[in-house]
């Protein structure tokens, strides 16, 4: 993964998309009965090393799941989240919020009714809320997994719209079975089949001429 | 191993694309025989359609430029409702290139025709006056017919001739050139006429670049790779 960059990860149901961005930030561990082999790394660092704060990790790494994760709590208490467990002073939560709000693109939309339960906000203003809840504790990487699967049309457009900002900024992997949003957000595609790694390459590169026939077949709608 | 699934629409939309591309290909090729048939030049009206008269070539090219229109909207509708990648997007954008060369050479052949109406107003047959002509049009329907066959086989082997065919066709031009203009200087040929030839002498060599053109997009529409360019500078022809 690049940094300042969108990777996009395809492929069928159950070749391992989830799994393998969720080890990404060893939120893989948070389940049971899996073993976990091989190493993973960021800026040169091996993030499963005995000394390695699991949460540190993840505060580095976010995560945005397929359907929104709203806390019953009011919208301003959803995005204070993460900065509440590091009992970071008021002052600093309320201009972290804000900002969180704005990267997100949801400020606008949401800076009268801070105060109001997160659960009013329509599916796409809450998954843009996980989204500013995940930027609000400053990561450096952002792994989004089918991010728009529950929205409407231009609750994905707002969330693509998005990626193009966030990108500024933060290095994005992003999950997603429509091919067609894989090919206008991401820079760089990774075809996933049966667990494993078939084929990464520049996104343009990926569909306009894919060297393995099995990332051909797929994207072309031959199987899947 | 994965199991199969088809895009119905789509598979259906590439194959009607596909008739019509191979309907275009064959007027393309025709047209340009039936013009050099209307040389009357030894050795080509035998493989050219029997009677071939310049009315036959206009209305091939109105038939191109129909086929041509259709294609392209079959291509934009497939593109915007299908959103088609990988080879299926490379045999449509190919297409949709290929389409617009061979209404080109269908145009040449227009032309060819036309300077053969007047070669006949000036009420001179033309048997023989030039060497090389025949040798330049055998090249060039060869090349035609190699990269439409190329593309409807879907083979780009045989795209390697035509880069070869093409500087043979370019050598031979300008040796037609220098032909032509010595037959006007000693006067066995009168401008009128030869000037006609040097215009047929050029449309030919132009429909020899569309058909290399046509083997560039075949090669890129099967491998997804841009072969490079190896061709050396056309000789000058003056
Ligand atoms: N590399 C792997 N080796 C063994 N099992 C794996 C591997 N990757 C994933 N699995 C298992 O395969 C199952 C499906 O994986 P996962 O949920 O990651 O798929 P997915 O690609 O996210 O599917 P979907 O598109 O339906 O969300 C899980 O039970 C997971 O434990
Ligand atoms: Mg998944």
């Amino acid at each position: 993964m690049h940094d300042r960059e969108v990777t996009a990860i395809i492929g069928p149901s159950g070749c391992g998309k989830t799994t393998f961005i969720r080890t990404l930030n060893r939120m893989v561990e948070m389940s049971s009965g899996l073993r976990i082999e091989g190493s993973v790394r960021y800026r040169e660092q091996e993030i499963y090393g005995a000394r390695i704060d699991p949460v540190q990790v993840r505060r580095r790494i976010g995560m945005v799941f397929q359907r929104p994760v709203v806390f019953p709590q009011s919208i301003y208490e959803n995005v204070a989240f993460g900065l509440r467990l590091d009992r970071a002073p008021p002052e600093e939560v309320d201009a972290a919020v804000v900002r969180s709000l704005q990267r997100a693109a949801l400020w606008e939309e949401v800076r009268g009714i801070l105060k109001r339960p997160a659960f009013e906000l329509s599916g796409g203003q809450q998954q843009r809320l996980c989204i500013a809840r995940a930027l609000a504790v400053d990561p450096r990487v952002l792994l989004m997994d089918e991010p728009t699967a529950s929205l409407d049309p231009a609750g994905t457009q707002r969330i693509e719209d998005l990626l193009f900002e966030l990108k500024r900024e933060y290095a994005v992997v992003i999950v997603t079975h429509n091919m067609q949003q894989a090919a206008r957000v991401a820079d760089r595609t990774a075809f996933f089949f049966g667990g494993r790694l078939v084929e990464v390459d520049d996104t343009k590169r990926l569909f306009e001429a894919p060297r393995d026939p099995l990332t051909e077949q797929y994207i072309t709608g031959r199987f899947g | 191993m994965p199991q199969g699934t088809e895009r119905k629409a789509l598979s259906e939309g590439l194959e009607r694309l596909n008739e019509n591309m191979v309907t275009m290909a064959q007027l393309s090729e025709l047209a340009i025989r039936t013009a050099v048939g209307t040389l009357n030049i030894r050795g080509l009206k035998e493989k050219s359609p029997e009677h071939a008269s310049p009315q036959d070539v206009f209305t091939i090219d109105q038939e191109l430029y129909g086929l041509l229109q259709k294609i392209q909207e079959e291509c934009v509708e497939l593109i915007a409702l299908q959103a088609p990648v990988a080879r299926d997007l490379r045999t449509i954008t190919s297409s949709l290139e290929v389409t617009t060369h061979l209404d080109r050479i269908g145009r040449y052949a227009k032309d060819i025709a036309e300077a053969s109406e007047r070669v006949r107003s000036q009420g001179d047959d033309a048997i023989d006056h030039f060497s090389k002509i025949g040798r330049m049009v055998d090249l060039t329907i060869e090349m035609v017919d190699t990269a439409v066959d190329s593309f409807v086989n879907r083979d780009a082997e045989p795209v390697r001739n035509i880069m070869r065919s093409d500087d043979a066709v370019d050598a031979l031009h300008a040796q037609l050139f220098q032909e032509v203009v010595d037959r006007m200087s000693d006067r066995s040929v009168s401008p009128a006429v030869g000037a006609q030839y040097i215009l047929i002498n050029r449309y030919l060599e132009r429909i020899a670049d569309h058909a290399v053109s046509i083997g560039e997009q075949v090669a890129y529409m099967l491998t997804g790779e841009r072969p490079p360019r190896v061709k050396h500078p056309a000789p000058r022809t003056t």
